[in-house]
């Protein structure tokens, strides 16, 4: 069946267009644009093929609307547009998967108080700490000493970076020390947490004499010390 | 909103992404700014540079901090960014030995490991630094960087605990100055 003289015009038109996903929005306006005069043609008592063919020669020389068009919508444009849409749609479902969701995780599954950890029944004491350091950008902040009956003692801290940027773990938060002169050797921890890391450092057979702990970091020429009074010898209290 | 428009819009989208991801997982686009991250992070350094090497995806980066020697590595991901690899502290000169070294290895590339051997040259008179691999090859350095040497060699074998068997030192007239060896 051939074309109609509208259908020619189109072919004819969009042939010009070399950014494909724009033909179909162009073949739209301009269909729309003949039946609107096709409409007004019809109105002055012309008949439908008629009228047609008259809305067709208004509109004009198919190839100078074809290569204006084209112009308008440059392909080089358009497909700098849609490769950058399709970048963003990526990156972002990506952005959802790798940071998005694991940290919501973190936020949500790390947010759990390692406090709590250790059961009441074994605690002797505990102490709330507000004793807060700087190691280059990173913050560290004591929170908690809980001591066991088992003469485990438990140091809380919390900890984070400024920078923002991927990096090493923190490691060792120094030496653990009493008044007394013992240094200890730091026996296991664990961490929670995302971008505020909960840690927690638990030291054995710590002196149940001591009045002070001592935290002593000493390493490449970066030092802190912080000194933590303890309730230590009969005033033990539970709570 | 017009096309060019929506295309800054989209660059402005990707470049903060591409930041983001950059900081989150620690990307560099200079080996040495990943190199300086890694110090930072680990709280040690900065060190003073003093040589640069490639080794199959990577960097090695000898330097000087204070009294410690060190050799970070720093590894090449996505073509051109950076992420740091391992060893960053570096070991404490021990100034009464006429050198002062350790060894290190880096991850498995190609189903090759890269190993090396650096350290410090406390004893102005030595001329040549030589280890003795564990399968008897000999592999010298006579150009020092500064006072630093750096002798870097690719193994198969990933077994060997220490890779070199001796170490020497040498001065000018071929006298051993410093000898170790390694069982």
């Amino acid at each position: 069946m051939p074309l109609s003289k509208k259908d020619n015009f189109l072919e004819e038109v969009l042939s010009y267009i070399k950014f494909p996903f724009d033909r179909d929005d162009i073949k739209k306006e301009l269909e729309n644009h003949i039946l609107d005069k096709t409409e007004f043609y019809t109105e002055q008592g012309y008949d439908e093929a008629q009228a047609e063919e008259l809305s067709v020669r208004d509109m004009g020389d198919a190839v100078v609307i074809g290569v204006e068009l084209n112009k308008q919508h440059n392909p080089i444009i358009g497909w700098v547009w849609q490769i950058t849409n399709a970048l963003v749609f990526l990156s972002v479902i990506c952005s959802i998967f790798m940071i998005a969701l694991p940290m919501a995780g973190t936020l949500f599954s790390g947010s759990g108080n390692l406090v709590d950890t250790i059961p009441s029944s074994n605690i002797v004491y505990k102490m709330d700490v507000n004793e807060q350091v700087r190691l280059d950008d990173r913050t560290i902040n004591f929170t908690h000493l809980i001591y066991e009956k088992n003469k485990n003692m438990n140091i809380f801290y919390e900890h984070y970076t400024t920078s923002l940027r991927g990096g090493w773990s923190f490691g060792t938060i120094g030496e653990i020390k009493d008044n007394l002169g013992n240094t200890y050797f730091v026996g296991s921890g664990g961490s929670r947490g995302g971008i505020k890391n909960r840690s927690i450092r638990t030291v054995e057979n710590f002196s149940e004499e001591a009045d002070t702990l001592i935290i002593d970091y000493d390493y490449y020429n970066r030092s802190y010390r912080v000194e933590i009074p303890l309730p230590a010898g009969d005033k033990y209290e539970q709570t | 909103m017009s096309r060019l428009k929506k295309i800054l819009r989209n660059i402005i989208i990707l470049a903060v992404i591409f930041f983001l991801y950059t900081r989150l997982f620690g990307l560099f686009l200079d080996p040495l700014t990943a190199h300086e991250h890694s110090e930072r992070s680990i709280h040690y350094g900065p060190s003073e540079v003093v040589h640069v090497e490639d080794f199959d995806g990577g960097k090695y980066i000898l330097g000087k901090y204070d009294n410690w020697v060190s050799c970070n590595t720093v590894h090449r991901v996505l073509f051109f960014l950076w992420r740091f690899g391992n060893q960053p502290i570096g070991f404490e000169n021990d100034t009464a030995k006429a050198i002062s070294y350790t060894w290190g290895t880096s991850s498995m590339v190609n189903s090759n490991q890269n190993h090396r051997v650096y350290g410090i040259i406390n004893d102005d008179s030595i001329k040549k630094v030589e280890i003795t691999l564990a399968d008897g090859e000999i592999l010298t350095q006579t150009d020092f960087y500064e006072d630093l040497f750096l002798i870097t060699w690719k193994s198969s074998n990933s077994n060997d605990r220490w890779p070199i068997k001796i170490i020497r030192a040498y001065n000018s007239g071929n006298k051993i100055i410093f000898e170790e060896e390694h069982p």
